[in-house]
């Protein structure tokens, strides 16, 4: 079963997949499917690598859906692609303890990605994400993260979208520009020729950190050879901060948010960043997407982001 | 229902005459103001707008713009557009002569809309032009080998048993008798000039790329545009950008655009930043002097091996040997 079905309460989509129940969870080392000599590579060595979801919730060629359903219930094709993105062979290396130059290709990996999903006239938002430490739902320790190549505009991106498309009508400028603009030393966390790490003003989780290109760019297309070594940089800096912060391997969620494909054009307004909302509020506690969360979309941050930017900030990190 | 005196109903203002009616709205959305309108009976020519002072304004085929200002015709179903130059007036009609209309037609659309940055504002009627006319038209790029098309200089050249291939009429839409076309697409998808893209987006399932930079890249977002010939290399260069097919084996020299990432305007030029699948391209454009610059750099840095699997799943490896 897979197919998507429509929600008229909040005007979203719901993806149904009955295969994204059969993914191991948490296998031993030896048991690893995506280490060489696992299953998905049973006799294939690799440097890295992106491949298509054996247990999709989106597929390219999705089952039909005959029946479209009726009144409020209304369904359609799974079309998408979900693909896992394998950042090394090395199964117990990690975002933070991988050398930059293997980041550095993987830049150049997500950047192909982007271009070859958005390709598909179906697609209309790339999304590249990590899950980190079982704490977020990683059902695998080695080291790698997905691509979503949605069929329609998620329910959050469409609210950037629509925010950030009325902040430019109204002030004439992007609102992501402007707050590099206004913004001051006290959120920042680290800064890099061409990107700025923070823990923005608007922060949701405690520690959570956006990184903003200094340049205006809607999507991973848009980059140059140095952005694209400067983006790995800067996403070390902040993952090995991360994991120093504690000195524990600090589970988070890293996701790109990308300007969408094969629609309307966005570029003008739309300002390409990643969001790294860690779940954690302390060393040993964790910050729960709780009902007034889950439920409403309001959060209450326990850390204020001025000091958790601060601590942050204060970790020194070298490579 | 009255409205300072005028007829009112459902949202809509109504002007009655003794040969027509007009029913019109004006909406208030971001950048500026749409005006739709639905006519019965004997209209005529109609005035949509007008504006005094039409010095800072270039005129396009279905739109006008300065370089904080621009309007434009959204969607228009039955009439002809004109866009008048008249002393100092610039004076945006539609032409509805010798039609006469029993019901409403439906609903066609007019904008104005302010912003400071030129660029912004073609992107902005680019995506409106997109969501107005979609149920007319979509944009589907179609990679065609040449037995896939054929080139025709009038439609009596063209064989009906031709089923399936892309007809190219090599001539202007207007010449022919509109249900001569509609009969052959039923079996063909049909391509031809136009003196006014938005005015035939119904008529034919793309067009041959006859206009300027803007009213091309405006229309490309809603369908199917074929370059067949060019006056010189500049020509050629920005054309490609949103052509399919063109002749005489030049097509074999020039990158495939795969994906137009950035369109930049400053001052007389545009860049243009492209991907042809192995390269990013950027391409600045001086339509003052007609030359071009053009810049190639590979897209990625990267080894990259394609793997489809039994399972029917594609395996993408990266990297290896450093490139």
């Amino acid at each position: 079963m897979m197919e998507l079905r429509y929600n008229p309460l909040t005007d979203e989509w719901i993806i149904v997949s009955a295969e994204t129940q059969k993914r191991p969870v948490q296998p031993s080392k030896n048991q690893c499917p995506i280490c060489p000599g696992g299953v998905e590579f049973p006799d294939t060595v690799y440097d890295l690598v992106a491949f298509e979801n054996r247990f999709p919730s989106l597929k390219k060629e999705p089952p039909k859906v005959d029946d479209k359903g009726y009144g409020p219930f209304r369904k359609k094709e799974s079309y998408g692609v979900c693909e896992v993105v394998v950042y090394t062979s090395e199964h117990d290396s990690s975002f933070p303890k991988m050398p930059l130059l293997q980041i550095e290709k993987l830049v150049e990996m997500w950047v192909d990605r982007t271009f070859e999903l958005s390709k598909n006239d179906f697609v209309k938002s790339v999304f590249i994400f990590e899950n980190r430490g079982k704490e977020v739902g990683a059902s695998l320790p080695h080291p790698h993260g997905q691509i979503y190549a949605f069929p329609f505009i998620p329910k959050r991106i469409e609210t950037k979208l629509k925010a950030m498309q009325t902040w430019y009508i109204e002030n004439k400028k992007c609102v992501i520009c402007e707050v590099l603009g206004s913004e001051k030393k006290e959120r920042i966390v680290a800064e890099t020729t061409h990107f700025v790490a923070l823990v923005p003003f608007y922060a949701r989780f405690p520690y959570e950190v956006h990184v903003y290109p200094k340049r205006h760019i809607s999507n991973l297309l848009e980059f140059h050879d140095e952005e694209k070594k400067d983006f790995a940089r800067i996403l070390k800096i902040v993952t090995m901060k991360y994991d120093k912060l504690f000195e524990q391997e600090f589970p988070y969620m890293m996701m790109f948010f990308q300007s969408p494909f094969n629609t309307e054009d966005f570029s003008d307004f739309f300002h390409f960043h990643v969001e790294f909302n860690p779940p954690k509020r302390d060393k040993d506690k964790l910050k729960w997407m709780a009902s007034v969360e889950t439920g409403t979309w309001t959060f209450i941050n326990p850390v204020l982001p001025e000091e958790a930017a601060k601590m942050l900030r204060e970790v020194e990190v070298d490579f | 229902m009255f409205l300072f005196g005028i007829p009112f109903s459902k949202g809509y203002f109504l002007k009655e005459e003794d040969n027509y009616t007009i029913k019109w709205k004006v909406e208030n959305f971001d950048f500026g103001w749409k005006i739709s309108w639905s006519v019965k009976g004997n209209v005529g020519d109609l005035e949509i707008f007008k504006i005094k002072n039409k010095d800072n304004f270039r005129v396009f085929s279905f739109f006008a713009f300065s370089d904080a200002q621009l309007m434009s015709f959204l969607k228009i179903f039955n009439g002809e557009i004109k866009i008048l130059e008249e002393d100092d007036d610039l004076i945006f009609k539609v032409s509805y002569e010798q039609k006469f209309f029993e019901k409403f037609t439906p609903e066609e659309s007019f904008v104005m809309l302010n912003f400071e940055d030129k660029l912004v504002l073609l992107n902005f009627l680019r995506n409106l032009l997109k969501k107005e006319n979609e149920q007319k038209r979509k944009s589907k790029l179609l990679k065609l080998v040449e037995e896939e098309y054929l080139i025709a200089n009038n439609i009596k050249e063209v064989d009906m048993n031709l089923k399936g291939k892309v007809i190219i009429l090599n001539d202007f839409i207007d010449k022919y008798n509109s249900e001569e076309i509609q009969k052959l697409r039923k079996n063909n998808l049909v391509f031809a000039k136009s003196r006014n893209y938005l005015e035939n987006i119904s008529d034919v399932d793309g067009f041959i790329i006859n206009g300027d930079f803007e009213e091309i890249y405006l229309i490309s977002n809603i369908t199917n545009l074929i370059l067949l010939d060019f006056e010189d290399n500049f020509d050629l260069e920005w054309k490609n950008l949103f052509r399919n097919v063109h002749l005489d084996g030049i097509n074999q020299n020039t990158d495939f655009v795969e994906s137009i990432v950035k369109i930049k305007n400053e001052d007389n030029y545009y860049i243009v930043e492209y991907l042809t699948g192995n390269e990013k391209v950027f391409l600045k454009l001086d339509f003052s002097n007609k030359k071009y610059i053009k810049e190639k750099i590979p897209f990625i840095n990267i080894n990259k091996n394609k793997v489809l699997r039994d399972d029917g799943r594609i395996f993408n490896f990266y990297g290896g040997d450093e490139k």
